[in-house]
């Protein structure tokens, strides 16, 4: 039984004319299904507009489907019933792109607390909870602090911490890190990727940067509303021309190695790291020095 | 063109934001700026069109003290552009084409004159005409930031810094912008100063690298020797590019011998002979 499955979704969107009057429709998810199996860490890519953000509030049933259906562990997502919805929600956190636009509390500690007091648990509990929760983002020696003081990929911390309080199964990621340095990037990235590896929470990234997904367990690549390809990330790094369309760029380590192995067939693609490259490299090249 | 000597600024945390400064970018310069979150280099870019002024030292422009009595800041303004991170901050007037008349009817170009200067900005950076008359809130990110650009342009200055100006865009816009800044810089004749973040880009697109780490300027020269300085990189939590990582490890495994390759294409030019 898959954790998330997606059958034949369909999103629609209004089209509206100046004075707000709607003169047509357009499917900015279309016809999309997928599966997701818990623990996995999974990808969803795609340029501005393809549908990958819209895709990601279906996960934590913010949106709903127009047509087709969502089901998290075998329950059918209905916007009718809100018992399934708020249970979703607890089940699967979501981060945004700015940090600042999903701070509320006027401490790290209350920012933190937010989502377990709005669900209902015992003060006592919370305490506990958004203790655990920041420590386990390493943010609990700021927890009187107020989050205006920290930096952007603090705040994106604080912004898990927030979900993690709820002791989630999912969290979906959307261009959670666009806006950070690449220092702060990579660490929010190591982290995401332990709490994958050491929790077993299923993570959901959105993101146009295939750098950050080399260590997925697949991905999905999306253009116009639809799904382009999916698979694991040495089958789609490989689909060069696919990756092309979608208005994404693979890293340039790897295209590297894609463009080496048109000048020498033994040449392995799907290499991300220098080291990787290097050792592929070695062996190629002696190989071919024996035969001569 | 632009000169900085033992430029000093501000404190910050017992430190000096700027510490004692020194370097010249020519005429017709692509400049790269590269440093860490907090190591200067924002405080750097503000300097060189005089919106702040350093606390000791010099800075001149075509020779001349910008401080200097008499000098005329408000034309400096003009002639050294200063495109900010965030379009959103620099983009306020109800359409495209208004805001980008802005500048130029500041310096005292008449309504015609800005208008034509608009549309030759726009039409550079490659906005189509029917989007002169859209709210630039109605644009995507790339545009925007086309838009900040084009503003500055229409007041044709003689240098264009920008501060980061492919944070937050798609692989797409990123690669769209750099080749506009490069065809400005040799089809317009304007020197290209710009902050960023990609080792990968400062290599491909400049020709002269600087690179602030805590308030100094710690490396100064041509991106060939800065990225092959590796180690003082990593000391100051920077790296080098990809291709030189790559080509080191070629040459521990004694495939290569004395490889100066610091971007992919020079890269791939060597490594194809071998296969």
């Amino acid at each position: 039984m898959p954790f998330i499955s997606i059958k034949n979704l369909v999103h629609q969107f209004h089209v509206r004319d100046m004075n707000g009057e709607i003169t047509g429709e357009y499917n900015a998810i279309d016809d999309i299904s997928m599966e997701i199996e818990e623990g996995q860490f999974i990808a969803i890519l795609g340029r501005n507009g393809s549908g990958k953000s819209t895709l990601a509030r279906h996960f934590n049933n913010l949106l709903f489907a127009d047509k087709g259906s969502i089901w998290i562990n075998d329950i059918l997502v209905n916007h009718e019933n809100e018992d399934i919805i708020w249970n979703n929600r607890k089940k699967i956190g979501m981060v945004f792109q700015n940090p600042d636009n999903q701070i509320i509390g006027t401490t790290v500690e209350e920012d933190t607390a937010f989502g377990p007091e709005n669900i209902g648990i015992e003060s006592e509990n919370i305490i506990t909870l958004v203790n655990e929760a920041l420590e386990a983002v390493k943010m609990k020696h700021k927890s009187k602090m107020s989050p205006n003081h920290l930096s952007g990929g603090q705040k994106q911390k604080v912004a898990i911490a927030g979900i993690l309080a709820l002791k989630p199964k999912c969290i979906v990621l959307d261009e959670a890190t666009s806006m950070l340095d690449p220092h702060s990037r990579k660490e929010l990235m190591k982290f995401v990727l332990e709490l994958n590896k050491k929790e077993k929470i299923t993570i959901i990234m959105i993101t146009h940067n295939m750098e950050e997904v080399v260590n997925a367990d697949k991905l999905f690549i999306m253009n116009k509303g639809k799904l382009l390809t999916h698979g694991s990330v040495n089958e789609v790094f490989n689909e060069v021309e696919t990756i092309k369309e979608a208005g994404l760029e693979i890293p340039e380590i790897t295209e590297l190695a894609i463009k080496l192995h048109h000048v020498n067939q033994n040449f392995r693609t799907g290499i991300f790291t220098p080291e990787e490259f290097a050792n592929e490299f070695e062996r190629v090249y002696n190989e071919k020095r024996n035969k001569e | 063109m632009i000169e900085f000597e033992n430029v000093s600024y501000g404190y910050e945390d017992n430190k000096k934001v700027l510490e004692s400064i020194t370097f010249k970018i020519e005429d017709g310069d692509f400049v790269g700026i590269i440093g860490h979150t907090g190591s200067g280099k924002s405080t750097l870019i503000q300097m060189m069109n005089g919106l702040l002024k350093p606390d000791s030292g010099t800075i001149r422009f075509r020779g001349e003290n910008i401080f200097g009595n008499g000098y005329n800041l408000r034309e400096l303004k003009f002639r050294v552009g200063v495109v900010f991170q965030y379009p959103d901050y620099q983009l306020f007037e109800t359409t495209v084409i208004k805001d980008v008349m802005y500048g130029p009817m500041n310096m005292g170009m008449t309504q015609n004159e800005a208008m034509d200067a608009a549309k030759q900005a726009l039409s550079l950076v490659g906005i189509s005409e029917d989007k002169f008359n859209k709210s630039p809130f109605e644009l995507s990110g790339g545009e925007k930031k086309k838009v900040s650009i084009a503003g500055i342009l229409a007041m044709n200055p003689e240098v264009l810094v920008l501060d980061e100006p492919v944070a937050g865009l798609e692989p797409e816009g990123r690669r769209n912008l750099l080749k506009l800044l490069e065809k400005i810089r040799n089809e317009n004749h304007i020197t290209i100063v710009m902050v960023s973040h990609s080792m990968e880009n400062v290599a491909d697109y400049c020709n002269h690298v600087l690179v602030m780490n805590e308030g100094k300027l710690e490396l100064n020269g041509t991106p060939e020797e800065v990225f092959r300085q590796a180690d003082k990189l990593e000391k100051m939590g920077l790296s080098s590019t990809v291709a030189y990582y790559i080509m080191r490890e070629l040459e521990k495994r004694g495939i290569v011998h004395d490889d100066r390759s610091i971007t992919m294409k020079e890269a791939y030019g060597c490594l194809e002979k071998l296969l």
